[in-house]
């Protein structure tokens, strides 16, 4: 995975916003970290979902969330940890809501104008399906597994998917180990299950 | 002893310190066994990079601006992120907390010991079919004391049940939250931003001492209380409410962006059903209504006459002081409705607002927007 563009531009983990002690999120420390990690959520949530809207909207109500939440710099020492949490949370959320409603076909994976979808018209199809199958078996993870995949695949560090998912940073490689393996192994059972068999000749 | 998944999973990642690194690479020299398994994890881990770079998305489908961002969410979440009590007090909705708190101050006070003591019994449900406008001398909200009468009115109420406020994706969203059909003006064709807020309840408690804390701060110690009504308990239960925003509007707390504002393009309906309000059987609400009038503002021989050709188990009071705004009463598809001209604003940069308030089949509607009101009876009329 090359990210290195993306890890350029990362925001720093422990945000300084946070060193009021004030009951309420004051206003000059919410717009800091909403300047500081809206771009980076909505990407994340983006490879989740699949759908540049809904992951502002995701993104947006990760926020909201977060300001309904107390401010201490006890508690949110480490708000990016919380954020990419709680983002990563609600697209895993929005992808088994579409899941459940059979709607991901055409909703999540079907995407032709998104992504890195190629021109021809033959490989766009399988591009699809492939994104299709991704997610089916995103959703059949763990949610930890999950959240650990996605937010390596937006080019977080072990420390920053540590802190994202709540877990001590030497135990990413054994949990990103497990997670690739149950993936491969869901994805799998979905290419299977859509795999086109031509009828067999009698 | 051998090495563990995720200890080569990390130093195919580069996780590892020097240390371990260094160890390791001599254990994966002698060990045929972990350099097999060190190839199979690196292989999957290809694997599944290389799917999930399908996933990433189109950088130019992905230009994010996240100031522009952030006043889309402070238009749509101010009302969100202002904590709750902010929210009530806040000076825009001084016409309807006057009111509420007059009739709610009053309500406790004008209950007898003897009803208290029958340990708060339910009345019936007071419920809103009509709104009526009541022209007041004075707006002791908005006068100087209003911070202490805001205090005393925060420590009496006990929120029995917490509101949340909740961005609906579209009408239909918004009424399965709200729990009824949502009606919007069909002469709008933009797309609001729909707000749910959820059901809320809370209790009011009367205390004699608060009372004449109260009457104290707005120099109405004229007016005696009625005597022993401490504890009498008022029950308010709010049902979820909705509120629409089209077009250009600006929150309080939110920058004025450059360049010019289509105040004119503003407008915000809102609709829930009636509150209910249950308290003890003793209730004389005439009087009460005659305690809140005067409290407002009116002599006792107004108050009375006023407050006699009122049904007040099914009205919703607003009081409007005469310095502050006009009303006229107009009519909505057949129900008697408020429109206020030339409410002032919080933000001194915001031009003079106008309400239209109407109660109909048990909701209660308004339609807020800025500039002339000529439009607001027919953006009203034409809600469905």
């Amino acid at each position: 995975m090359d990210h290195a563009g993306e890890a350029a531009m990362r925001p720093p983990l422990r945000s300084e916003v946070l060193s009021s002690g004030d009951a309420g999120w004051p206003e000059s420390a919410f717009e800091a970290a909403f300047i500081a990690h809206y771009p980076r959520i909505v990407t994340v949530i983006y490879r989740i979902v699949g759908n540049h809207s809904r992951a502002e909207e995701l993104a947006s109500d990760t926020f909201l969330k977060l300001y309904e939440q107390p401010f201490s710099p006890e508690r949110f020492h480490n708000v990016a940890g919380w954020l990419y949490r709680t983002a990563t949370r609600l697209g895993f959320d929005s992808l088994r809501s579409l899941a459940r409603r059979k709607r991901h076909e055409s909703d999540a994976g079907g995407l032709f104008g998104h992504g890195t979808a190629p021109a021809d018209p033959l490989e766009a199809v399988l591009h699809a399906e492939r994104q299709r199958n991704i997610r089916k078996a995103l959703v059949k993870l763990k949610p930890i597994e999950a959240q650990v995949l996605a937010l390596r695949a937006s080019g977080f560090s072990y420390r920053e998917v540590a802190e994202a998912v709540g877990v001590k940073e030497q135990s990413i490689g054994r949990l990103l180990a497990r997670a690739e393996e149950a993936f491969e192994n869901a994805y799998r059972r979905e290419e299977r299950r859509t795999c086109f068999h031509p009828p067999s000749l009698r | 002893m051998c090495i563990s998944d995720g200890v080569l999973r990390s130093k195919l990642d580069g996780e590892l310190n020097e240390l371990d690194a260094s160890e390791l690479a001599a254990h994966l020299d002698r060990c045929q066994q972990c350099r097999d398994r060190a190839a199979l994890i690196a292989a999957r881990a290809g694997r599944v990079a290389q799917l999930f770079s399908e996933l990433g998305p189109n950088p130019a489908d992905m230009r994010t601006d996240p100031r522009a961002a952030y006043l889309r969410l402070d238009r749509a979440g101010a009302a969100i992120r202002e904590p709750l009590h902010r929210r009530v007090f806040a000076r825009r909705f001084t016409p309807a907390w006057g009111a509420a708190a007059a009739v709610l101050v009053a309500l406790g006070l004008s209950a007898s010991g003897a009803g208290r003591a029958f340990a708060q019994k339910i009345l019936g449900m007071l419920r809103v079919n009509a709104v009526v406008a009541v022209p007041i001398e004075r707006n002791f909200m908005a006068e100087a004391r209003s911070d202490v009468l805001q205090q005393v009115l925060a420590d009496s109420v006990v929120k029995t049940k917490e509101g949340r406020t909740v961005l609906a994706v579209n009408r239909e969203e918004a009424g399965r939250l709200a729990g009824y059909d949502i009606h919007l003006p069909e002469l709008r064709q933009d797309q609001p931003i729909l707000k749910v807020h959820t059901a809320r309840a809370f209790q009011f408690t009367a205390s004699q001492q608060r009372l004449a804390t109260l009457l104290s701060a707005v120099g109405r110690t004229d007016l005696a209380p009625p005597p022993n009504l401490d504890g009498a308990k008022v029950y308010v239960d709010a049902p979820a409410s909705v509120e629409a925003t089209y077009g250009d509007c600006l929150t309080d707390n939110a920058p004025r962006p450059a360049g010019p504002l289509r105040f004119d393009t503003c407008l915000t309906v809102g609709q829930a059903p009636s509150p209910t309000v249950v308290t003890i059987p003793e209730l004389n609400l005439q009087s009460i209504a005659e305690f809140g009038l005067q409290l407002a503002g009116m002599s006792p021989q107004q108050a009375r006459t006023f407050s006699q050709a009122i049904d007040w188990t099914s009205t919703l009071a607003i009081p409007i002081p005469r310095d502050a705004a006009t009303y006229e009463l107009v009519n909505v598809n057949g129900a008697k409705g408020i429109l206020m001209n030339g409410l002032r604003p919080r933000r001194s940069d915001l031009p003079p607002s106008y309400t239209l308030l109407w109660a109909k089949n048990g909701m209660i509607y308004s339609v807020r927007g800025y500039g002339s009101s000529s439009l607001a009876v027919p953006l009203a009329e034409s809600l469905r």
